[in-house]
């Protein structure tokens, strides 16, 4: 019996690999230096208005004890915001965007919309999704981030 | 924010039904946002979603206020009451009042018009007196909605002894009423009221912050019309045809010259002129009336303006708009003495 139990106890622990996901929300400002440069810093979310640029940050946090493969984050833009160009970004990772609200995703240059029975190539504000597929597994105890901003409308 | 009063209520409705609109996302909307991931850890697909996370869009204040007025508005001097015409629109993404204030420009005018009042305009963009007598009041300014336009009439009044053809510029600038209200009456790009947009939301105040406003100008018209009347001919049609006697059955050609001096126009001019009982247009309504080098029937049936009434002995001519300065207007006929 007492066998049993302990039995039961390890096997969870043999292929736990609990992947755990946090987005956090910031603002996006333009912040004037001194040499008359500018830099863009991502701050506390605050007085958010139409205009504004707003990221977001997915951590992805492996706290299970193997490793995990085959990570895909996918984050829908936002109602009321649009895609900001060329925002998205996240290290070892293959960057895919939707325009049919998640069905398929590829590349940017391999996006069409269809518009009054035209194929037309698809642009920053006609995506739905952006996803990220992790090329490399999270490893127990690591975590990775990605990014994307969108712009409130 | 600033409570819907007198045109909120007709645009509520579409409020909430349009999100496309141009001012954008609106004020207390909440922004929600989920990631998800899926992976496998050896024994299949699995997956997982973050927390929501949650931004709620602030009031953006922002308003835009243009001249209706096309060129300078002409004025007499002195004059009570001489108005320009302003659109104010909300451009922010909330409802949001506005309080109107205008001031003379100094510079490259010749003088300063007296501020009088602000009339709201009851929708139609005519200045009706009576039906727009609503004074425009700042202390319950009316709530726009976003997107929407009200119009205003900025009055003042013009001092007497201005010299013709001199300008006065006006600037009519709108602040946002919570910005005023919280005696912020310079507001910058930026710059917040807490708590105090719509659904409580904060007032940030957008890129017209403290510079929504637009310019207009009066000018002194002084604008006088003349007319000068002569006897151009007279033929008696007797002997050789060339005799010059008024004798009764003679013909009298007249010519009347109409000249419009001063600066600006001179709508809606018509020439009257009462023949006496010695003299009737010759041939009667069929008789030819020249405009301005233009032969125009004397009857009144047509719409050339031109007529001659047998009844009351007396031509008509209208000539509409007449810009001062024009070239005089001729206007030849011929009578025959009784």
């Amino acid at each position: 019996m007492k066998t049993f139990i302990a039995l039961l106890m390890l096997i969870p622990s043999f292929a736990f690999a609990q992947v755990e996901l946090q987005t956090d929300i910031f603002k996006i400002i333009e912040v004037q230096q001194k040499n008359g440069t500018s830099k863009i810093e991502w701050v506390k979310a605050d007085s958010i208005v139409p205009g504004d640029k707003v990221g977001y940050r997915i951590t992805v946090n492996n706290k299970g004890t193997e490793a995990a493969a085959d990570i895909v984050l996918n984050n829908p833009v936002p109602e009321n915001t649009t895609y900001v160009a060329d925002s998205a970004r996240g290290a070892n990772s293959k960057i895919e965007f939707s325009v049919d609200g998640g069905k398929q995703y590829s590349k940017p240059a391999q996006l069409f919309i269809t518009k009054e029975g035209k194929k037309l190539p698809a642009t920053a504000k006609d995506y739905t999704h952006v996803r990220w597929t992790l090329l490399t597994p999270l490893s127990a105890g690591d975590e990775s981030s990605v990014q994307y901003a969108v712009q409130v409308n | 924010m600033n409570t819907l009063r007198i045109i909120g209520g007709i645009f509520s409705l579409a409020l909430f039904a349009n999100e496309s609109i141009a001012a954008g996302t609106l004020a207390g909307t909440s922004i929600e946002n989920q990631a998800t991931v899926t992976y496998d850890a050896g024994a299949g697909t699995v997956s997982a979603s973050s927390g929501k996370v949650f931004v709620t869009v602030q009031e953006l204040i922002n308003a835009n206020i243009v001249s209706q007025d096309s060129a300078n508005v002409s004025v007499s001097s002195p004059q009570t009451d001489a108005y320009l015409k302003f659109q104010l629109t909300n451009t922010g993404n909330g409802n949001e009042a506005f309080e109107i204030s205008q001031q003379n420009l100094t510079g490259t005018d010749d003088f300063d018009a007296t501020f009088s009042n602000v009339y709201l305009d009851d929708g139609d963009g005519v200045f009706e007196p009576g039906t727009d007598d609503v004074i425009y009041d700042n202390s319950a300014a009316p709530s726009i909605s976003p997107d929407a336009s009200i119009v205003v009439w900025v009055a003042s009044n013009i001092p007497a002894a201005i010299t013709d053809g001199d300008t006065a510029d006006v600037q009519v600038k709108a602040l946002s009423k919570t910005f005023s209200d919280d005696a912020q009456n310079s507001p910058n790009a930026g710059d917040v009221v807490n708590s105090q947009g719509d659904s409580g939301t904060d007032a940030v105040m957008g890129t017209s912050g403290a510079n929504a406003d637009d310019d207009a100008t009066f000018i002194v018209s002084a604008i006088s019309v003349t007319i000068d009347k002569i006897v151009s001919a007279v033929r008696d049609n007797l002997g050789g045809g060339t005799g010059s006697q008024p004798v009764p059955g003679a013909e009298v050609d007249y010519t009347l010259t109409v000249t419009v001096i001063g600066t600006g126009d001179a709508d809606n001019i018509s020439v009257s002129d009462p023949l006496p009982t010695e003299l009737k247009l010759k041939n009667d309504i069929t008789g030819v009336i020249t405009v301005g080098g233009v032969p125009e029937t004397a009857s009144s049936a047509d719409a050339d303006g031109t007529s001659y009434d047998a009844n009351t002995n007396t031509i008509t001519v209208n000539l509409g708009t007449v810009t001062a300065g024009d070239p005089a207007i001729a206007i030849e006929f011929t009578t025959v003495i009784q």
